[in-house]
């Protein structure tokens, strides 16, 4: 089967390229929130 | 949306887009044919009146099915003079052959769908590597 991948290289290059971008897509640290939180403040 | 969403969207893309490769686009048709051709030529060359050899087409197959009138000298050769399974066997991008009937052929839409999840998976290891966070230096 792996002999196959010398004939058949442009889908291969694509599901590497949609990996790495999936990759990069779910193991992405989330954004931290642009407006500081202050979650002890006294309220009113 | 969870991790493993995202992973399982992404695998479906890759491998429409490797299905849309090998059967709307017509590769894998054009690559049987090429493959078919060169074997053919394999025949043609050993000079065997009768014999004939054809690749899997429903579905696509790499796997080489040979028929005709053939001795075993003619099959299986004789110490270091070839016979014809050898040179079948020998040309590139034939994954087996078998005489008369397609034992043992795998369609060329698994192996195909079969690589682009492994070319997914390093993919996937590539962008984890990509995304992961970097180590803080406290020096």
């Amino acid at each position: 089967m792996l002999s196959l991948a010398q004939f058949d290289l442009i889908p291969l290059i694509v599901a590497l390229a949609i990996g790495a971008a999936a990759g990069r897509w779910a193991f992405a640290k989330p954004k931290a929130s642009a407006v500081p939180v202050m979650k002890d403040e006294a309220q009113p | 949306m969870s991790r493993w969403l995202k992973l399982l969207i992404g695998l479906a893309l890759a491998l429409a887009a490797g299905w849309v490769f090998h059967g709307p686009l017509g590769q894998g048709a054009a690559f049987v044919d090429q493959l078919e051709a060169r074997v053919q030529a394999v025949v043609r060359d050993a000079d065997l009146p009768g014999v004939e050899v054809r690749l899997g087409r429903d579905p696509l197959s790499r796997h080489a099915v040979l028929s005709g009138p053939a001795n075993d000298f003619q099959r299986e050769g004789l110490g270091t003079l070839p016979g014809l399974n050898q040179r079948i066997a020998g040309v590139a991008g034939i994954s087996g052959f078998s005489w008369d009937r397609p034992d043992g052929a795998m369609p060329l839409l698994a192996e195909t769908l079969l690589l682009v999840a492994l070319a997914y998976a390093i993919g996937v290891g590539i962008g984890w590597l990509l995304a992961r966070p970097k180590r803080e230096s406290f020096l």
